[in-house]
């Protein structure tokens, strides 16, 4: 899986008091762990086979598929760092998140910035309405 | 002085003031806690002892989540100042599945998480020098068996 597989849908909305800003990103958050549901099909050890390669979930244990999930997604207004969030495989697959941030404005510039374990990392940028 | 220890003390001294410049954010992903499958040993790690219970924390989540694949959670907190925010399942392999630093952002977090099992989902808030906590049980009928 490439970066350009990685999709994010995100909108920021001024409202009372603030802006929200909500965001679904497109990711198999593929723990590596055996048996898990990934993209509607049960992890399975053909499929390991044919993808290749030795792997090893964060818990150290051989899995069935490379570990592939979001380790950081951070949020910047403006430019300036608003909040960061920091996670592991526990993170659903296609997640959302969802923020508030105060003084919000139409017109400002909201950016998501993400990385994953593979350290590939990406961004999007919406306008607050 | 000799020119090199005044070259290195100096580089100490900016390197303090750079980090104890307000606004400065220096936060890293904690790899370790991200691995351990122990509550104790997360909290030790990320200097998170003894929360003392707190109504100023809020989880949402569902009391019954169909699918543990993908539980809604969203944490409201109302303590003073709040920098940081765990979020933890305790059934699962790892249980630590967010670390949040709030910059300038208003202290909510809406996230889809995984549930491996019927769980406790604890939060945990970094407040003006204490660490905060609070605990929701949810019942989990298909387990979103992941990290």
């Amino acid at each position: 899986m490439t970066v350009k597989d990685i999709l994010i849908r995100m909108m920021a909305r001024v409202v009372e008091g603030g802006m929200q800003v909500r965001a679904q990103l497109t990711h198999p958050m593929d723990s590596g762990l055996p048996g898990q549901v990934i993209q509607g099909r049960v992890q399975t050890f053909d499929r390991y086979l044919s993808e290749g390669g030795a792997a090893v979930s964060p818990t150290g244990r051989q899995t069935l598929s490379p570990p592939h999930y979001l380790t950081e997604v951070r949020l910047e207004i403006n430019g300036e760092p608003a909040i960061i969030v920091y996670v592991g495989p526990a993170v659903s697959q296609d997640p959302l998140f969802g923020w508030r941030i105060p003084h919000g404005r139409t017109g400002d510039r909201v950016r998501l910035i993400w990385r994953n374990n593979l350290g590939e990392t990406g961004h999007a940028e919406v306008i607050a309405q | 002085m000799r020119r090199r220890d005044f070259l290195e003390n100096s580089s100490a001294l900016l390197l303090a003031a750079i980090f104890a410049t307000p606004g400065f954010a220096r936060t890293v992903r904690e790899e370790e806690a991200f691995r351990i499958g122990s509550l104790e040993a997360i909290y030790s790690r990320l200097g998170a002892r003894s929360p003392k219970e707190s109504e100023g924390i809020r989880i949402e989540a569902p009391d019954v989540a169909e699918d543990g694949g993908r539980v809604r959670v969203v944490v409201r907190i109302d303590l003073p100042a709040p920098e940081r925010l765990l979020l933890l399942g305790d059934r699962n392999p790892i249980p630590l599945m967010a670390d949040v630093h709030f910059l300038k952002a208003e202290p909510v977090l809406e996230i889809d998480v995984r549930l491996a099992d019927t769980s406790r989902v604890h939060a945990l808030v970094f407040s003006r020098g204490q660490w905060y906590g609070a605990t929701r049980q949810v019942q989990v009928i298909a387990g979103g068996c992941s990290g």
